[in-house]
């Protein structure tokens, strides 16, 4: 089989412009990052800021991750109505999973503190995105979680006093961003 | 030096393959979803998707959900192989060319 080289260079022009189309059009995971990074920047923001009125914390995250939860449940039903995904369901039983046997483990193990008990769960649920990760073969994944726990543990040991900032900044803000290019940038 | 694939070369296959390796790899578009992506009728689709099947280079998996039947399209490990080796031996033919160096003297 032989071609041009104009009929070659129209040929990568349509790979090109349908791999843009569909990239730009199935950035779902950013969407996913965009809402958990909301979720963590405001949460945590209340954390550092009311951290004395315990209601507003407790009430403020359970509203937030509640809606979160939704928001996640409906960006994934609306995805099913283009694509079929192997590993979405089983991801989203895991990490269920996952978020009741922390759960468990928080109970039993008592952190001293809420601050340390908030690195206890960012720390085991980091952990299932690095097991992800790996099942998904996703190193972005891998790579993303080791550095969400890297900076929570350097927020928790060396900035004590603002380590809601800390996280607010450098966990819900950074989530956000990473979801934004993830969702709009066209990769060449 | 990469062989052109005369199987995925053909326009409409072409696009379907992008499609199909663009996703992440355990993402199945649907059958009506690309149908109306890339604009083909139903029995224009399904011709080019059956010719990718015997191929080898796609899995068509037939369901049913809610008892409506749903039709989803996967590229096989052959299928992704083919699709790569053919974009090389496009890029070698422009690169022989030197199509690709005058690109990057403009875009420069």
């Amino acid at each position: 089989m032989n071609i041009s080289p104009e009929e070659a260079q129209e040929a990568l022009a349509v790979i090109q412009q349908t791999s843009d189309r569909i990239r730009k059009g199935h950035g779902y995971n950013g969407y996913y990052l965009m809402i958990w990074g909301v979720v963590w920047f405001v949460g945590f923001m209340v954390n550092q800021f009311l951290q004395s009125n315990l209601a507003v914390v407790g009430w403020t995250w359970g509203g937030l991750v509640l809606a979160a939860f939704v928001g996640c449940t409906v960006l994934g039903v609306n995805q099913g109505k283009y694509v079929r995904s192997q590993m979405g369901p089983r991801t989203g039983f895991f990490y269920f999973a996952l978020i009741v046997f922390t759960a468990l483990w928080y109970i039993l193990l008592m952190p001293q503190n809420t601050k340390q008990g908030v690195v206890f769960f960012i720390s085991i649920i980091m952990f299932g995105g690095v097991i992800v990760g790996i099942l998904n073969r996703t190193l972005s994944t891998v790579i993303g979680s080791v550095s969400v726990t890297i900076l929570a543990l350097a927020g928790y040991y060396l900035l004590p006093a603002y380590f809601y900032l800390w996280e607010a900044i450098f966990g819900g803000l950074a989530m956000f961003v990473i979801g934004l290019v993830l969702r709009f940038w066209r990769w060449r | 030096m990469a062989q052109l694939n005369e199987i995925i070369h053909q326009p409409a296959r072409l696009r379907i393959m992008a499609v199909l390796v663009s996703l992440d790899s355990d993402l199945q578009p649907s059958f009506n979803y690309l149908k109306d992506l890339l604009e083909l009728t139903d029995g224009n689709l399904g011709a080019h998707l059956r010719k990718l099947e015997e191929a080898g280079y796609i899995e068509i998996c037939k369901t049913f959900i809610n008892n409506k039947p749903h039709t989803y399209v996967e590229a096989t490990s052959l299928g992704r192989r083919a699709f790569a080796e053919h974009v090389a031996a496009l890029q070698d033919i422009l690169q022989t060319n030197g199509h690709l160096a005058n690109d990057n003297k403009k875009d420069s």
